[in-house]
């Protein structure tokens, strides 16, 4: 080590990525290649080595540019890979619903059980197709967007911890089932569910790690719009798109309706005494309640998942003293 | 020119600078300087980030090799580099033959 201009401005870089959690050996290894390559050919020129290496770290770029550049890149690659196992999750957890539908015991059939299980799964599911058109938009613009990405991180980290939810409440559901439950008749349907809800918690982890990431990259201004990101994927959509989110609350109210309506026609439709007034009163309480869950998550995850606009931040300006 | 003049369409430069030879990040930057004839200005560092994507990606693929006793990262197209760098090329072709026509018309 010979404390020149190259290595003050690789322990600078590393200072700088190491800020930002970014992965820093292989960028380190190739920097210092680059900028000893760069400083011999510039000697050459120069006939001086310490400028020649100032010149080499000045066009390599300010430490804070390159790292700000390579956070961005890295948080892309953990978002996509963090997508892979929220899919993954999502998908074991669908393909146990589904075998607990066609092959598990009658008194099983009803899965989701939970109103929280059944109200964490459509959570999940919406964070999920938002995260994927996130991520899709800016894989079609050939760039990272800083605020994409914060987006699609969000939306993988509120649709992992969603399903991770969904199977605890099934297994809290299941243990205080009354112990006559012949479990034994669902040996393999239950496993089935405990192996979706054992992806989820990986799932949730590669979330947090790269809500964690994208969180230190640099804020990058307002993210683009859902609905121009729709328009980028599905020009015939755009039109739609951008009049349904031009205002949120009433695309939220819309869909708390049509949710609650399904739900309580399929509650009623499903008995063998659709006109019995306890059954109505019943179906009507369960539509309700997913109207009250829908309003509930859009307050709560919707500026996370970028379908609110975000609050307005005062910039901090300091009083001259 | 500036590098911002062609952002959003690094990737393309990049892979093309890959068509013909494999190389490492300074041959790169090399390349580009010489095809522009020095008019393409890039922060020498930010290509790194371009090649780590492309290689996420799976359009480039590098392996380390050592040259005089230096570490250095060689990368090269994939064949999915090659097929992207061609339906990128006439992406771009298109919206610069497209551009050219308006601007031709307006003068």
């Amino acid at each position: 080590v010979t404390g020149g201009p190259i290595e003050a401005y690789l322990a600078e870089l590393e200072r700088e990525l190491r800020r930002r959690r970014t992965p820093r050996r292989r960028l380190l290894a190739e920097a210092e290649d680059h900028l000893r390559s760069a400083a011999d050919d510039l000697e050459r020129r120069l006939a001086h080595r310490e400028r020649a290496e100032r010149e080499a770290t000045r066009r390599f770029g300010a430490p804070a540019v390159v790292a700000a550049a390579m956070a961005c890149a890295a948080a892309a690659r953990s978002t996509r890979l963090a997508l892979a196992w929220a899919a993954a999750a999502a998908t074991a957890y669908a393909l146990a619903g589904a075998a607990v539908a066609l092959h598990g015991p009658s008194w099983l059939g009803d899965f989701p059980h939970g109103a929280p299980s059944a109200v964490a799964v459509q959570l999940a599911a919406v964070a999920l197709v938002l995260s994927v058109v996130r991520l899709a938009a800016g894989r079609r613009a050939h760039a990272d967007d800083v605020e994409r990405l914060r987006l699609a991180a969000n939306g993988l980290v509120v649709a992992s911890g969603a399903l991770a939810a969904a199977a605890a409440a099934e297994l809290l559901l299941a243990a205080t089932r009354p112990a006559p439950a012949p479990w034994s008749e669902a040996t393999a349907v239950l496993v089935v569910l405990a192996l979706a809800a054992a992806l989820a918690l990986p799932a949730a982890a590669a979330a947090g790690a790269t809500a964690v990431r994208t969180g230190a990259l640099d804020r990058a201004g307002a993210p683009p719009s859902l609905a121009a990101d729709i328009a980028a994927l599905a020009p015939r959509l755009a039109p739609a798109a951008h009049a349904a989110l031009a205002r949120p609350g009433r695309l939220c109210a819309g869909v708390a309706a049509a949710a609650a309506l399904a739900v309580g026609t399929r509650e009623v439709a499903g008995t063998d005494y659709p006109h019995h007034a306890s059954l109505v009163l019943g179906a009507a309480a369960t539509a309700a309640v997913e109207a009250v869950a829908v309003v509930a998550c859009y307050a709560a995850f919707g500026r996370a998942l970028g379908l609110r606009p975000a609050r307005y931040r005062r910039p901090i300006t300091r009083q001259p003293s | 020119m500036d590098a911002n003049a062609v952002k959003g369409h690094l990737d393309l430069v990049v892979l093309a600078s890959l068509r013909d030879e494999p190389g490492h990040g300074y041959a790169i930057i090399g390349r580009l300087r010489e095809r522009t004839g020095g008019e393409l200005v890039l922060l020498e560092g930010t290509l790194y980030p371009v090649l780590h994507r492309l290689e996420a990606a799976g359009l480039v693929a590098s392996d380390w090799t050592t040259v005089r006793g230096r570490r250095r990262r060689v990368y090269r197209l994939t064949r999915r580099g090659a097929a992207a760098l061609a339906e990128r090329t006439a992406a771009w072709r298109e919206a610069v033959r497209t551009v050219d026509f308006v601007l031709g018309g307006a003068a």
